[in-house]
């Protein structure tokens, strides 16, 4: 359907409609958390599928960014490791509401998989894109991904050290996973910071501040589940635990938010704005 | 510089002053661009050179010495009758060269009988070298000029001709392997790289391959569609100012003639704003700005030095970042 808007207004329209959309989605998804004005079941539905609907939204913007590379284009290695990595959260937030939602607790299981999965790719993006950067040699290369890896190593040991020594309980497969999420998002958002200062001020760095906010609200998010605050808050009916949720949905919403703004740049930027699409 | 058009077959005969006026005339409406030479009985002559129609340059040519013919002085200087005339349609491109060997000064001169090898041998020299030379090449019924801008400059440019024929083309400096296996005559002159007209083309020479590299790094970064939507933005742009110029995923395809190295350096300038206004919509003006700075870093020793001596060292650069880059 051709509608004679201009690129630019095409543009501007889908992200005010976005806007409020993902505006919408957060207050929705306050009222259900704060007031629960549905049963409990829907309550819970909810709470779930609101959060897997903004990972939706995040993982097709960026499948969608990845086809609109040519095969050729560097950056296409970016998004395809990229979108892959957003669809395995999609698949972990789909698998852990459904337990949620059946089960009520969610073990370790297969949720943790999908999502210890996904930061390997989204490591394979930030590498791809750090090679089109900075175009360094393989020693640099190799030397950068074993620093970050061993960063990586470091920070779960000494998350988990401060974890198993406060509550004075033994080391458990589920404290090292929970140790994991918070040093591998610390490091998620160092590189997205770099990426971000990189392309300052661009449509390119809207996606990377995007996984930098996400980093910050994950690590929110996993540092209370991992010290066990998140559990003693939920019990209190602390604001605490609603501010961990809530920014965690925000968070997927703005790296929605930025995706889809890389998206529609690709689609509609550097056109002449007269011309009509 | 010798005169390259003497060979030229005159069209009209002995023309009367009124008949010249014509013809000026006609050449500003048809939007001429090319060469006019004007052969007088007293044995000085003179060569017009017209762009779009209008006239940009006068010479006067005795015993085959050119002359700069100062613009308060063209009327008077052709206001003469019995002139034989010659018209030469020339290309933007040709015009260029076409300038530089008419007008750029004359350090030494030598001539000889050349074979193809012995050529090939001193082109090689010419273009290692680090001054400008430019070079005819005379065979039996052709005449080429050549520019040889020194410091291997990879390009030369060469116009040709052949009866009233001319054709310009680019080549290198290994194109006396492609003439025919004869004796040739030759005449080269050593010329100022310092002229403003030699730092214009070398300039130009230097521009072009920073901005078909910038626009390949860019690519990289941004992909080939974002990068052609930048090159027709580019392109479009450049029309509006007037400039014969294009840009594609290729690099810049520069036909504009400047008449000084001031402007030239402008358009220059006013091309990697455009550039940075452009692709920092999508990598960020810093980035963007890098961009230049990094491809810089990837060029030859002589044409880097070249380009932050225009772009670099002057105040007038808006890019305050780029010249604290440098600073440090």
């Amino acid at each position: 359907m051709r509608l004679g808007w201009s690129s630019k207004q095409s543009s501007q329209r889908i992200l005010r409609v976005a806007g409020i959309l993902f505006l919408a989605m957060l207050l929705f998804y306050i009222v259900v958390y704060w007031y629960q004005p549905f049963s409990d079941f829907w309550n819970n539905f909810f709470a779930n599928v609101v959060p897997q609907v903004a990972s939706l939204i995040a993982a097709v913007f960026a499948t969608l960014i990845w086809n609109l590379y040519d095969r050729q284009d560097p950056p296409r290695r970016v998004w395809g490791w990229f979108a892959l990595a957003l669809w395995m959260w999609f698949g972990a937030e789909v698998a852990w509401g459904y337990l949620n939602i059946v089960a009520g607790e969610v073990s370790l299981g297969l949720p943790d998989v999908l999502w210890i999965t996904s930061y390997l790719f989204l490591g394979l993006a930030l590498i791809q894109q750090f090679r089109i950067l900075s175009e360094p040699g393989s020693r640099v290369l190799w030397t950068g991904i074993a620093i970050a890896a061993a960063a990586l190593v470091g920070l779960t040991a000494g998350i988990h050290r401060m974890i198993t020594a406060a509550a004075e309980t033994p080391p458990t497969p589920d404290v090292i996973v929970n140790s994991f999420y918070p040093a591998a998002d610390l490091i998620m958002a160092v590189i997205a910071l770099w990426l971000a200062r990189n392309f300052m001020g661009g449509a390119f760095s809207r996606p990377w501040i995007g996984l930098l906010v996400f980093s910050f609200a994950d690590l929110l998010y996993a540092w209370l589940e991992a010290s066990g605050m998140y559990a003693w808050s939920l019990e209190q009916g602390n604001l605490l635990t609603t501010l961990a949720d809530v920014a965690y949905l925000g968070s997927y919403l703005v790296l929605g938010w930025g995706v889809l703004y890389m998206w529609l740049f690709l689609k509609y930027g550097l056109l002449r704005h007269t011309d009509a699409r | 510089m010798p005169d390259f058009t003497s060979t030229l077959p005159d069209t009209h005969f002995r023309v009367p002053q009124r008949t010249l006026r014509t013809l000026l005339e006609s050449y500003r409406q048809e939007q001429c661009t090319g060469l006019m030479r004007l052969r007088y009985p007293s044995g000085m002559d003179l060569v017009s050179t017209f762009l779009d129609g209008t006239q940009t340059g006068l010479y006067g040519c005795l015993n085959q010495k050119m002359e700069v013919i100062p613009r308060q002085s063209w009327t008077y200087a052709m206001d003469r009758p019995d002139a034989s005339i010659a018209f030469l349609n020339l290309s933007v491109e040709a015009m260029r060269l076409a300038r530089i060997a008419h007008e750029a000064p004359v350090l030494g001169m030598e001539q000889s009988h050349c074979t193809r090898g012995d050529l090939s041998d001193r082109v090689q020299d010419w273009a290692a070298g680090t001054s400008p030379t430019v070079l005819f090449v005379r065979s039996e019924s052709v005449e080429r000029v050549y520019l040889i801008a020194g410091y291997s400059t990879p390009i030369l440019e060469e116009l040709t001709f052949e009866g009233r024929e001319s054709r310009f083309s680019v080549t290198d400096s290994a194109f006396p392997n492609a003439l025919a296996d004869e004796e040739y005559q030759v005449r080269w002159f050593v010329s100022d790289g310092d002229h403003e007209l030699w730092q214009e083309y070398r300039l130009r020479y230097a521009f072009n391959p920073l901005v078909r590299m910038v626009i390949n790094r860019f690519s990289q970064l941004a992909g080939r569609t974002l990068t052609e939507r930048l090159c027709e933005q580019l392109s479009a742009w450049l029309q509006d100012q007037g400039w014969r110029m294009n840009s594609t995923i290729n690099g810049l395809s520069n036909r504009h003639y400047f008449e000084s190295i001031q402007q030239a350096r402008n358009a220059c300038l006013a091309i990697m704003r455009r550039f940075n206004d452009e692709s920092s919509q999508a990598i960020g003006l810093r980035m963007a700005e890098g961009l230049w700075w990094e491809t810089l870093l990837k060029m030859d020793p002589h044409c880097r030095d070249l380009l932050k001596k225009y772009f670099y060292n002057q105040d007038g650069l808006d890019h305050a970042g780029l010249a604290r880059r440098i600073e440090s």
